[in-house]
């Protein structure tokens, strides 16, 4: 007997799933049968799914089916599909994080926190996702792997390093995705493929069972096609994680009752300064957009911006490359030749460089903190241009050129660095490729950020563009 | 003072004990100059020795 056919329709977003596979609309098999179909058939188009679980998944969507029959109570994301960066941990597989130097490592004894989690909240895990090498990159350009394409222009990089998690959503093949952002890894490929992503704050979300990039800033966290989605999959993925102990142990702080608050009260600003010397013509027309819904007229300006980034870029070569300096020098032929001379030039990094980074960062930290006495909310871009080509080396932002790869993080790159929570969001311009902004909040605010993201929903600014139907 | 990357790339990758191609001896240059020239936006900094790093260590006992 064959499956279902692929849909050619969008796919639902999960709220929507959940609802119809609850009220007996369409069965969790059918679902997870169809999602597989999907992936089977469409992703030689993005390349997003490096790994597929069908198995798994169908074996939990049985178990889900008979929950339903059994009238049982079903927890809130029931047979909604998802998938994950490969460097999550996913029981029985092998987490690359990209390599090919982790394929000889032995397989994951268990489920990354996270994927627990939504495992536990219903949602049925169908594969893994492309992403640059142990996530050195903004490009997704995998030559182990095959690069990530854009589903808006497949000649087109969709952003890294979690760009097959934003170009599976994107593509409409699963509604919810897990990425990381150490740099903008969550963030890019949300703009560059018009899709919500959320960096939380730093310290939020567990990060075990996730293979490590810098772990003074790695960050988890959630990618949906809606709001909606993303803020329900978030607060699905809250609480402590005593056994990591670079989780923060907050308790959960939902921001799903949140979208419909509105913005009374907030205090909103756009940054200048850096943040605009780096945002190419679209990326400030996508700003406008969104500060004229929000009638935003107030601009401010961070004077260590472009110290604090260049004090993340040190400290991740420092911390990224003395990960792997042992497997640098053994098998420096297995790696990814993008990034292992940056790896390497990052091991070397001297040691006054890397303690004198972290100690900018933190006197950073401090004068971005004062700025929030007057404003709550700071909106900027989250990429400085739209997608280009794959195999692009240079990149040129208001007539200077600069390296692509490293750069298109040129805006996300200074708030990672002091772990302020970011939901990136859509915006369309007109005649453009995809582009989204940083809606930036205070640390632990991240309700704040939801609020506004929901305004400019509700104004019609913010939305995941249409994927072309080619 | 003039500083010298060229020397210390050397030096280093030797210390480490790399065995780089001279293209990818050169390429693993080029990234750390352009780190080093990244890095001078705060080598300078004005730091007091109050300004620590973020200094938090967590003690562990077996549970």
């Amino acid at each position: 007997m064959s499956g279902p056919e692929p849909s050619t329709a969008p796919a639902a977003g999960a709220i929507e799933l959940a609802r119809r596979i609850r009220e007996r609309e369409v069965s969790a098999r059918t679902t997870v049968e169809r999602t597989l179909a999907d992936i089977a058939q469409r992703n030689p188009d993005s390349n997003a799914f490096t790994l597929v679980t069908g198995a798994r998944a169908l074996a939990q969507a049985d178990s889900i089916d008979n929950a339903i029959a059994e009238g049982r109570t079903l927890p809130p994301l029931a047979g909604v599909p998802f998938a994950v960066k490969n460097l999550f941990d996913i029981a029985g597989e092998v987490t690359t994080a990209g390599s090919r130097v982790n394929r000889t490592l032995p397989a994951a004894a268990g489920d990354a926190v996270l994927v627990e989690r939504l495992t536990q909240a219903g949602a049925v895990l169908v594969g893994a996702l492309n992403m640059d090498e142990y996530a050195y990159g903004f490009s997704t350009e995998n030559s182990h792997d095959g690069p990530a394409r854009n589903p808006h222009d497949r000649r087109c990089i969709a952003g890294g390093s979690s760009g097959g998690s934003a170009a599976a959503i994107a593509d409409g093949l699963v509604p919810l995705t897990l990425g990381t952002d150490t740099n903008g890894s969550i963030r890019v490929p949300s703009s560059l493929c018009g899709i919500f992503g959320l960096k939380p704050t730093y310290g939020r979300l567990s990060r075990r069972g996730s293979f490590p990039f810098v772990t003074s800033l790695d960050h988890v966290g959630p990618f949906a096609g809606t709001l909606e989605d993303l803020a329900l999959c978030y607060d699905l993925m809250q609480g402590p994680d005593p056994l990591d102990p670079a989780c923060a142990q907050q308790p959960a702080q939902p921001v799903s009752d949140s979208l419909a608050l509105g913005i009374g009260g907030l205090r909103i600003a756009r940054l200048g300064g850096y943040f605009e010397a780096f945002s190419g013509p679209v990326a400030r027309q996508a700003v406008t957009l969104a500060c004229d819904a929000l009638a935003v007229t107030r601009q401010y300006d961070w004077p260590m911006a472009a110290a604090g980034r260049a004090a993340a870029f040190i400290i991740t070569g420092a911390e990224g490359g003395a990960l792997h300096l042992a497997n640098l020098r053994r098998r420096y032929d297995e790696f990814e030749p993008l990034s292992r001379d940056r790896f390497i030039a990052g091991c070397l990094t001297p040691a006054a460089w890397y303690q004198r980074a972290q100690r900018v960062r933190a006197v950073y930290a401090r004068e971005v903190a004062r700025s929030f006495r007057d404003a709550d909310i700071f909106l900027t871009a989250a990429t400085p241009t739209t997608a280009h080509p794959i195999g692009t080396e240079t990149i040129e932002i208001n007539g200077q050129a600069m390296p692509a790869r490293p750069s298109m993080g040129v805006l996300t790159q200074p708030i990672s660095c002091i772990g302020l929570p970011v939901l990136a969001a859509p915006v369309p311009v007109p005649g453009e490729l995809p582009i989204a902004i940083q809606i930036i909040a205070a640390p632990w605010r991240e309700r704040d950020a939801f609020r506004v993201a929901a305004a400019l929903v509700r104004a019609g600014v913010c939305r995941a563009p249409q994927r072309p139907t080619l | 003072m003039k500083s010298d990357p060229s020397a210390y790339v050397d030096a280093a990758l030797a210390l480490h004990g790399f065995d780089l191609t001279p293209a990818a001896r050169e390429a693993v240059l080029q990234n750390f100059e352009r780190s080093a020239a990244i890095a001078a936006a705060f080598l300078d900094w004005p730091l007091g020795p109050e300004d620590e790093m973020a200094p938090v260590f967590t003690p562990v006992t077996e549970p």
